[in-house]
């Protein structure tokens, strides 16, 4: 692409975009935790920032030892060949806005060596996330996105990378409706058609050269 | 002729030379040494060997003549160079300036005489005639790179040798040039150009004359410029780009004749787009004001001082591109500047008038753009280059540029006050520059007095403004500033003692209250620095302030000035990070928080809270081993072992596991590390402790772990009676066990494993076990003891773990005997390696090895020998923990056997069992991945399955069967994976809609591999 349309947008530093507080409880798979053990876990970790170090290994290893202890005389039953329906105790992280976010703000923009997140075509506030309670029932995600000019040609191609990343990404129980922010296009509503209409994104997802580019776009996604 | 030489001899010898020249260069070599031998013992005259080879060296054929003539120079150079004399010198010397006609031996003429100059007979006066037909008779376009080589050698030899008496001779020193020019001309090959700008360098600044010659010296040099050479493959002369540019370089930068050349055309190619061009021109350039010296700068510094300010005017994203590729190749903006530099300090070292003036043409150029705010960084980096020069430069920049920087400070937005202070720091790292010789050699030479110290309460007071008066939101001001801050107290002499200490108090409080990455690094590094320069300062500032918060408050937040919470984390982090390594606050911060551990040991509320405590005194001691050395174990040990001996019965660290378990490997750090001479001693007295007062050994007693710990430390060259201690321990375990909590049960087979691998014999142990016991007490007990012989290699050891593998076979004892594989191979802390400490404990490195390619067969034929699936199973645990415990590498030789069971163990009911195969698959994987490939077929379905949600697809069974399914798109060929890329996108969109987020992530990851397996890849 030689010339863009856009030469100098704004940029946001990387490190500073929204992202999730460090996941704490994603450190501890231990069955055997029980709630003050947790806590103490999570002091630990608060403390010395990594479960690498050895006083970590200790106090694990204790737990570890005494629980295998505690168990030595059970004989678990390790070939029935049951499935019972998933483990109900395990705590359940939802998806959110932010989950959406990581999705599709690490997109590079097509004609930009930046991603949408950086050039804030993506944003935070503008992703909404309607969970249902029931799985079986449709959820929805609706993204909005905010091209960099009002008149920006690429805004489909942008909107296409997005929709693709998610479809590829989300359950298949969620409606994805991606829309242009509001007054941030001169054909917002021709776009938006585009965007939501299935049988255009799938025509479009069968051009094998149209599909390179989004794999391109989506090359840089952590 | 001599006896032992005779002319046939010689002649076969000749031959064979000349027959070897081409085919066979080490063999003619060989031959030509030994001729060259004879003649230097006398036993062959120089004569007899040229008439042996005259039918040769006159041959119509010109191979035949090169090779004669090759065989004879190549002897000539194996000789001694006192052999010839000067007759046999001068007439070989005719002789070989007579075959400058023959044009097609002239590689060999050269050769030979590159050699006859070196000899000690050539004398000075014979120079000339070798240097005339290299003038006139020798053209150098008409032969190859090789020839010409031999041409550059003479003039080299003879420059070396003669270098002297050409410099009082003018008629041949000119004629020496005159030569050199001739032959230098239109030189191309790389090895030629290496030794002409040498040549060129040398004479430009050995010989006389040479204002006469420097236009033409100095073109034979300059159109090479800027050099570049891409060596090519199996370059046998390993000339490198760096090389040439560097002989260049210095050649170039050798005289100052050349001065009036060299810096015009410089100039002109500054305006070269390349920035690798330019690089290289900034380098001559600032070697040729270093050596030109300061009357040529001053001729011109005007425009060169133009083309650098260009250079650093428009270099915008100076040091963006910097930051951003790890290793830039060269950086022209920091060169610039370091020309600038080279001048002030050419000029000063000349005279400091003409210094001034270079000054102030520069400063007055650069006042305006502080005026209208632009350019300000380049602007304030120029100066501080000429600043950074010495304590006169600096003095003089800093008079003229600090009124412009503090003219209105009064009311400074967040903007401006981060370009102050970002434009400062260039000039407080010229203070460091220019006054670190200050601080370095003599305490008491003081640093002079300087402008910038003029302004010290003015600069102090705009960092501690934007660093305490800015909002936590500010985070690059703030971060500026502690920077900016901590490079105060890097000046050598520029802070007094209360400056630092205030500044210490700054960073201290920021760290402890703000919550942002950056500042909180910043200011650790600030701590740190300031640490080197005054630890003292730190220790009382700021650990004791820290230590103060911990003391006060048992709860778990303490209050910080008005309004601020800490958490006691915080400040526990804080301590861990800011002390490693430096020994006074190590020993302090331990001494300190022991002191607190004490206090708050006696209430059982505060349980929690001694955790933290204990767990960072523990960490403290781990993570600063290298300061540990006897003298402050010893010291250590006197001031808190007695103390924490005493509060480890008390209530919040005694009824603790893990308080008591962590205080007691503090007992260990603190022994292990005292020095050796008295292990003894200490060892007899916590005998007595243990054993007489607490009777650990005669009814459960949670402290057993604090004596197991210690028994772990001492030097195992100590006298204790092991076996009483293990039989005692074995009674009592086998009496009360049902008495004993788990911890306690512990701590004794630890005690267990200690005294087996230290103190027993193997008939100690035998004596104390019974094989034929399979009561689960009984199987513990020898699991454990079996661990302690495992770790030394004990033959003893086999026995056991052989008893082990049968029981697998059992139905009733077989599950727990499954479950003590794991014992084996576990590494336990007490049984630790310490960095230079070998004396402590018998552990094998290898010994896991060893372990596991005895023991991992027999599992595998066990395996295999019965039918039963739950007696199968138990193969299989045993062998899950055994790998978990087990380095990859290790493993990895064995797994084309244990490929099959593994396939098995995934199915196994136990998340355990499963997460352990997986780990040591997914290890295959990335390691061996070949064995693997023919399995994928088996392995994808079951990987799949393993991803669904189900009771034993335990969150890390999920995550690694996905990790692996990732990892098959790096290491499996695309013919074998591509035929299931479309089942796997489909059967993992399941785990799309996981309950853990990291599963959902690697879940999308691994889709996203796959949709990309096969693909073309783009542009």
């Amino acid at each position: 692409m030689s010339e863009f349309i856009n030469e100098n947008p704004d940029i946001l530093d990387e490190n500073l975009l929204p992202s999730r507080k460090e996941e704490e409880g994603d450190a501890f798979q231990d069955e055997a935790l029980n709630t003050v053990n947790l806590l103490r876990r999570k002091r630990l970790l608060k403390i010395h920032q990594t479960t690498a170090c050895k006083v970590y290994r200790n106090v694990e290893l204790i737990d570890r030892l005494k629980a295998q202890e505690m168990a030595l005389d059970q004989v678990p039953d390790l070939t029935a060949s049951e499935t019972e329906e998933s483990d109900e105790g395990e705590p359940e992280d939802p998806i959110d806005a932010q989950e959406i976010y990581d999705m599709i703000a690490h997109i590079s923009d097509p004609e930009h060596p930046l991603t949408l997140g950086q050039l804030a075509v993506v944003n935070l506030p503008d992703i909404e996330v309607s969970e249902s309670n029931d799985k079986s029932k449709i959820s929805e995600v609706l993204v909005k996105i905010t091209p960099t000019i009002t008149h920006c040609s690429l805004a489909t191609l942008i909107g296409l990378g997005i929709r693709v990343r998610l479809e590829r990404s989300l359950p298949s129980r969620y409606r994805i409706t991606i829309l242009l922010k509001e007054g941030s296009h001169q054909s917002e509503n021709q776009v938006n058609k585009q965007l939501n209409d299935k049988e255009r994104v799938a025509a479009a997802c069968e051009n094998d050269q149209l599909l390179g580019v989004v794999s391109k776009m989506l090359s840089t996604c952590k | 002729m001599s006896h032992s030489y005779s002319s046939q001899n010689l002649r076969a010898d000749v031959v064979s030379i000349i027959a070897n020249v081409e085919s066979d260069e080490a063999k003619a070599l060989e031959l030509s040494k030994k001729v060259a031998l004879k003649v230097s013992e006398g036993q062959l005259k120089l004569v007899e060997l040229v008439i042996c080879l005259r039918e040769y060296i006159t041959s119509p054929e010109q191979i035949e003549r090169q090779h004669a003539l090759h065989c004879l120079s190549t002897i000539l150079g194996e000789l001694p160079k006192h052999t010839l004399l000067k007759n046999d010198v001068s007439v070989i010397l005719d002789f070989y300036l007579g075959k400058f006609d023959d044009i097609y031996c002239m590689k060999e003429t050269l050769y030979g005489l590159s050699h006859i100059v070196n000899m000690k007979c050539f004398y000075s006066n014979q120079v000339s005639s070798v240097l005339k037909p290299l003038k006139d008779d020798y053209q150098s376009t008409q032969y190859l790179a090789a020839t010409r080589y031999y041409a550059f050698l003479v003039l080299q030899h003879l420059l070396e040798k003669f270098r002297e008496s050409m410099s009082t001779n003018l008629p041949l020193n000119n004629l020496f040039i005159e030569t050199f020019l001739s032959i230098a001309g239109g030189e191309k090959d790389p090895r030629n150009l290496l030794i002409s700008f040498h040549l060129n360098s040398a004479i430009s600044s050995a010989l006389e004359n040479i204002s006469q010659y420097k236009e033409d010296l100095f073109d034979t040099l300059f159109c090479y410029f800027p050099i570049t050479f891409k060596p090519p493959k199996n370059d046998p002369y390993r000339i490198t780009n760096i090389d040439l540019k560097v002989a260049l370089r210095s050649a170039i930068s050798a005289s100052p004749y050349f001065e009036e050349d060299a810096f015009g055309n410089l100039i002109d190619k500054m305006t070269a787009s390349s920035p690798s061009v330019k690089n290289d021109t900034l380098l001559t350039m600032k070697a040729c004001i270093e050596r030109f010296g300061g009357e040529a700068c001053i001729k011109n510094w005007v425009p060169i001082w133009n083309a650098l300010k260009f250079e650093i005017m428009n270099n915008v994203d100076a040091d963006e591109s910097v930051t951003e590729s790890n290793e830039p190749e060269f950086n022209n903006y920091e060169e610039s500047l370091r020309i600038i530099t080279s001048i002030s300090a050419q000029l000063l070292n000349l005279k400091e008038g003409a210094f001034d003036k270079f000054q102030s043409h520069i400063f007055d150029e650069l006042e305006p753009n502080f005026k209208y705010e632009k350019d300000l960084k380049q602007s304030s980096a120029i100066l501080a280059a000429v600043a950074r020069t010495n304590v006169t430069s600096f003095n003089k920049v800093m008079d003229d540029v600090l009124k412009l920087f503090f003219d209105n400070v009064s009311d400074l937005d967040v903007n401006k006050l981060k370009l102050l202070i970002l434009n400062l720091s260039f000039f407080f790292d010229a203070y460091i520059e220019v006054f670190s010789p200050y601080s370095n050699k003599a305490q008491n030479k003081a640093v002079p007095d300087n402008k910038l110290a003029q302004y010290k309460d003015q600069i102090l007071m705009i960092l501690s403004k934007s660093l305490k008066g800015s909002s936590k939101s500010e985070v690059s001001l703030r971060t500026l500033s502690v920077v900016q801050l901590t490079k105060l107290v890097k000046m050598p002499g520029f802070l007094s003692g209360e400056e630092v200490s205030l500044i210490v108090q700054y960073l201290t409080e920021t760290i402890l209250t703000d919550d942002n990455k950056n500042v909180y690094f910043a200011c650790l590094e600030g701590l740190k620095v300031t640490s080197d320069v005054s630890e003292n300062s730190v220790v009382e500032i700021s650990l004791n302030q820290m230590l103060k918060h911990l003391e006060k408050e048992g709860t778990h937040t303490v209050v910080l000035g008005e309004e601020e919470a800490v958490p006691v984390e915080r400040i526990l982090k804080v301590i861990l990070d800011f002390t490693t390594s430096r020994h006074k606050l190590v020993v302090e911060s331990i001494i300190g928080i022991s002191n607190i551990i004490c206090h708050f040991s006696k209430y059982v509320e505060e349980k929690e809270y001694c955790f933290m405590l204990v767990s960072c005194l523990y960490s403290l001691f781990d993570n600063n081993q290298e300061v540990l050395t006897n003298d402050v174990a010893s010291h250590l040990k006197k001031s808190i072992e007695t103390e924490l001996l005493a509060s480890s019965k008390n209530v919040a660290i005694y009824s603790d596991d893990h308080n008591l378990h962590l205080i007691s490997a503090v007992f260990y750090f603190l022994n292990v590390n005292a020095p050796q001479a008295n292990h003894q001693i200490e060892l007899d007295r916590f005998l007595v402790l243990f054993t007489e007062d607490t009777k650990v050994l005669k009814s459960p007693a949670r402290s057993v772990i604090i004596f197991a710990k210690l028994l772990s430390a001492f030097d195992k060259a100590c006298k204790i009676p092991g076996g009483l201690l293990l039989n005692e321990s074995i009674r009592l375990l086998k009496v009360q066990h049902e008495k004993c909590s788990e911890f306690e049960k512990l701590a004794y087979l630890e005690l267990l494993a200690v005294l087996s691998n230290k103190w027993c014999t193997e008939d100690n142990v035998n004596a104390n076990l019974d094989i034929s016991n399979t009561a689960l007490i009984d199987l513990e007990i020898e699991a454990w003891c079996t661990k302690g012989l495992a770790m030394k290699n004990s033959k003893l050891a086999e026995t056991y773990t052989d008893k082990f593998v049968k029981l697998l076979g059992d139905a009733d004892i077989g599950p727990a005997s499954a479950k003590l594989f794991g014992v084996f191979v576990m590494d336990i802390p007490t049984l630790d390696r310490i960095k230079g400490i070998s004396w402590n404990n018998n552990v094998r490195l290898l010994y896991k090895q060893k372990l596991f390619s005895d023991v991992a067969p027999k599992l595998v034929s066990g395996y295999s020998a019965t039918s039963d699936m739950s007696l199968k199973a138990n193969y299989l645990l045993a062998l899950s923990l055994l790998l978990k415990n087990t380095p990859n590498k290790i493993t990895i030789n064995y797994i084309p056997n244990l490929l099959s069971l593994l396939l098995q163990a995934v199915q196994l009911n136990n998340s355990d069992v499963r997460v352990s195969a997986l780990t040591t698959i997914r290890g295959t994987v990335n390691q061996a991945s070949q064995l693997i490939t023919e399995h994928i077929h088996s392995l994808i379905p079951l990987l799949m399955r393993l991803t669904n949600p189900d009771k034993h697809n335990a969150y890390l069974v999920r995550l690694t069967a996905l990790e692996i399914l990732r990892d098959f798109t790096d290491h499996v060929p695309l013919n074998y994976l591509l035929p299931y890329k479309d089942d796997i996108i489909k059967g993992l969109a399941v785990a799309l809609d996981d309950k853990k987020r990291r599963v959902r992530k690697t879940c999308i990851d691994t889709r996203q591999a796959y949709f990309e397996l096969g693909q073309v890849p783009f542009e």
